[in-house]
């Protein structure tokens, strides 16, 4: 078991590591579409007159 | 706009003004923040004191049937919202009419009247309000208003005589899409994509380009020398001769690379022909040379053994000629090889992982080059001039030019393209410019279109134009369409907008919008696009061969999952000329997110390590066009189809749109494929018959008359308390 696990060491970190981002983008698309966030990015930034629009 | 006002040398004599207008007159700056402040401490003021204001006095004619239509509606309803009403009435505003519900005689009696005036006028109810109001705005304006330049035009003014001339408008809107996708997608843009995507995704790169031309040189002076020498160790040459000169075998010396060379060049007689085979990078086409002889075998010796142009025996090597760098899927493979990862995590990372993402990165630099020019024209108020010009041709089609602007805004992302259509008034239009809005390519079908660009056309800059003209012909075409049926009969909304002078934007609005579009689409590939490779990738290496479950090899692809999911739909689009399960599968990602189909067809047609070569193998010119209008008039992402949804707040009304789209793509591109095998000598007796009555059906439903019995019949319900509402 450990020889396998020492022998296949690299291939283990780099999935787990792969899997914690693939999760991580999961949970941030989750995060975005709760919060109302369009997936495309289309927002007044997509217009460049936005910043003259919404001047603070 | 006082400031522009005094910047132009122009004279408001305010004092008078607010005479005229019984109200008084404070000067603002929006631009440069001037008696804002005081405007609305004296709207406090004012709305504080109970103050009758003077009343605009209409025509006689008109100001007879709103005295009617008072009498004969509104005479119930508080005094000083009485005129609004009639005058509403009169206009037959629809919300009006629909919040009033007004019994039918009332109404065809009120209908008489407006008739009257109509008729007496010679215009429209609407119009006519329209008129006497700027009759009556010009009658105060010529008391009080002196302009400095009077009846000279403005630098902007004669430059919008040329550009929205009513012949000139849309010959120079064509040509500045053209050199728009001209510059961004061929000349500035394609260069940076070709680094992108051979350099940085490919093999490397010459740092700075330096080492390039040298290492050009020397590959042009090696010439097919490999190719020649494999002609004939083929035919006089055995295994080991092959291993000898090989120099990426293992057990490679250049001694005994020299010496199966010299006993290649014994054993093949004086008089031999041998035929070689070349393939193209770009296209892999293969070319036979045929009665090569043995003086070129010679040739190509030399050339292999030559040390003088290049470091070592063999053909030239990139990595000896300048700084060269590793690509990033070399340097990532050296890297997991190094540490010992297994197959097929190399495999998920390198074709999976980088091949998509990297397929989707790639055109970045043309997508900010994009981005940047139309934030230009947007900005600079180019754009709001075409809504001007093509309201003159959407009008003819029943549509407003106000549906021009979901459209504009669709070209960054379709999601704000559809919210968009929010301005539009009528729920008809509104309805319509929603369900088309989608037919004009959003940013993330950019990158699509550069690689159908790219591997069919040599990079065409017509092809992306096309694409953009496709969209909009779409949408004249639907609108014709659909106009002319009972859920859309109506006359387009009236169009008023205000045109700005021309004006050169700053730089920092320009570059910020075009950071701000990039930035997402670079967000998008790192998110969505990845957790689509690592799916597609997955569900490509994977299948049942012989009953077992396991990793497949890159021959053994057309077991895959995948392939059976999109092998068992792909029949469907047979008639389009591309029904393969790579090119389905390509299309159903899309509507994850449109960027999905350049990291598929990355990831499934990537294993020959030449992915536009691939394409250029599978797709004909016509086929490929096919697909790619198909995909560009289709139902569009899931956030478009949410917008659609909550826009038109109906779910039928969403299923509607998003198979109409769907049909209507299907349709143009069956269409394409089969006109296109006529003139590629591929023609489908068949399909084409199917075409023609296609053809002939589309021309029956946009020639025919409009009918006046599709007119809908108006349910109108009370909907709101009248006292609630102003």
């Amino acid at each position: 078991m450990f020889s396998w696990i020492y022998a296949n060491l690299a291939t283990i970190i780099i999935t787990i590591l792969l899997i914690v981002i693939v999760v991580g983008i999961i949970a941030k698309l989750r995060k975005n579409k709760k919060e109302g966030r369009s997936a495309c990015g289309g927002s007044c930034g997509n217009c460049s007159m936005g910043d003259i629009c919404h001047k603070p | 706009m006082m400031d522009v006002v005094r910047k132009n040398g122009d004279k408001i004599n305010t004092k008078q003004l607010s005479n005229e207008l019984g109200v008084e007159i404070i000067e603002i700056s929006a631009l440069k923040g001037d008696g804002i402040l005081e405007a609305a401490e004296l709207a406090i003021e004012v709305a504080k004191k109970a103050q009758k204001n003077p009343q605009h006095t209409f025509s006689g004619v008109v100001e007879h049937a709103i005295a009617h239509i008072e009498e004969a509606t509104v005479h119930n309803m508080p005094e000083n919202e009485q005129r609004w009403y009639a005058i509403k009435i009169f206009e037959r505003d629809e919300k009006v009419l629909e919040q009033l519900n007004l019994d039918y005689d009332v109404q065809a009696h009120i209908e008489e009247d407006i008739k009257a005036v109509e008729k007496e006028l010679d215009d429209d109810s609407e119009s006519i309000i329209t008129n006497e109001r700027y009759y009556y705005i010009s009658s105060i304006l010529k008391s009080c208003y002196k302009k400095k330049n009077a009846g000279s035009m403005s630098t902007s003014d004669k430059i919008d005589k040329v550009v929205t001339n009513r012949w000139l408008g849309l010959p120079i809107f064509a040509v500045v899409m053209f050199l728009v996708y001209y510059i961004s997608m061929v000349s500035v843009g394609l260069a940076a994509t070709d680094w992108m995507n051979d350099g940085v995704f490919g093999d490397g790169w010459h740092l700075f380009g330096i080492g390039s031309s040298q290492y050009s040189q020397a590959t042009d002076a090696y010439g097919d020398s490999d190719q020649i020498i494999d002609g004939f160790v083929a035919k006089y040459g055995n295994d080991k001769i092959a291993n000898a000169i090989d120099i990426e075998n293992e057990n490679y010396a250049e001694a005994n690379a020299k010496k199966a060379l010299e006993q290649l060049v014994d054993k093949t007689p004086s008089d031999a022909k041998v035929v070689y085979q070349t393939q193209d990078e770009e296209t892999l086409e293969v070319t036979y040379h045929e009665n090569t002889s043995k003086a070129e075998l010679n040739s190509a010796v030399l050339a292999y053994l030559n040390t003088d142009y290049k470091e070592a025996y063999g053909a030239p090597d990139t990595s000896n000629y300048g700084i060269w760098v590793l690509g990033i899927p070399v340097l990532v493979g050296n890297g997991l090889e190094a540490v010992g990862a297994a197959n097929w995590l190399i495999g998920l990372i390198n074709d999976g992982i980088i091949a998509g993402v990297g397929a989707v990165i790639g055109f970045v630099p043309q997508m900010l080059v994009l981005f940047l020019l139309l934030a230009f024209l947007e900005a600079c108020g180019y754009m709001s001039r075409i809504a001007f010009v093509l309201d003159r041709v959407f009008r003819k089609f029943g549509l407003s030019g106000k549906s021009f602007i979901p459209m504009l805004v669709g070209v960054g992302c379709g999601v704000p393209g559809v919210m968009a259509s929010r301005t539009i008034e009528n729920e008809r239009d509104r309805r319509m410019t929603i369900m088309t809005t989608t037919f004009i390519p959003c940013g993330a079908k950019v990158p699509f279109i550069a690689m159908i660009a790219g591997a069919l056309f040599g990079g065409s800059a017509l092809v992306s134009t096309s694409a953009y003209f496709i969209g909009m012909a779409a949408i004249i075409i639907s609108g014709i369409i659909l106009k002319k049926t009972k859920m859309f009969f109506g006359e387009p909304a009236p169009f008023v907008m205000e045109l700005p002078a021309y004006h050169l934007p700053t730089a920092k609005n320009v570059l910020r919008s075009m950071w701000e579009r990039g930035w997402s689409f670079i967000k998008k590939a790192g998110t969505i696009v990845l957790l689509s490779t690592i799916f597609i990738w997955f569900t490509t290496y994977f299948g049942i061969i012989n009953g077992d479950f396991r990793m497949l090899a890159e021959d053994e692809i057309d077991h895959s999952i995948l392939a059976a999911v999109g092998g068992a739909i792909a029949w469907i689009f047979k008639p389009l000329g591309w029904g393969t399960w790579e090119a389905t599968v390509a299309s159903i990602t899309g509507l994850i997110a449109k960027e999905n189909i350049v990291g598929t067809m990355g990831v499934l047609y990537g294993a020959s390590g030449n992915v536009y070569a691939t394409i250029g193998s599978v797709f004909t010119s016509v086929s490929g066009y096919s697909f790619l209008v198909f995909n560009l008039l289709c139902a569009p992402c899931f956030a478009a189809i949410g917008a659609i949804k909550r826009e038109m707040n109906n779910a039928k009304w969403t299923w509607f749109a998003i198979l109409y789209q769907s049909g209507f793509a299907y349709a143009i591109a069956f269409m394409i494929n089969q006109f296109g095998g006529m003139f590629t000598g591929n023609i489908n007796a068949i399909g084409l018959t199917f075409a023609f009555a296609l053809l002939a059906g589309m021309i029956y439903m946009m020639v025919r008359p409009y009918e006046e019995s599709v007119k809908p019949a108006k349910k109108i319900k009370q909907t709101k308390s009248l006292e609630g509402a102003v």
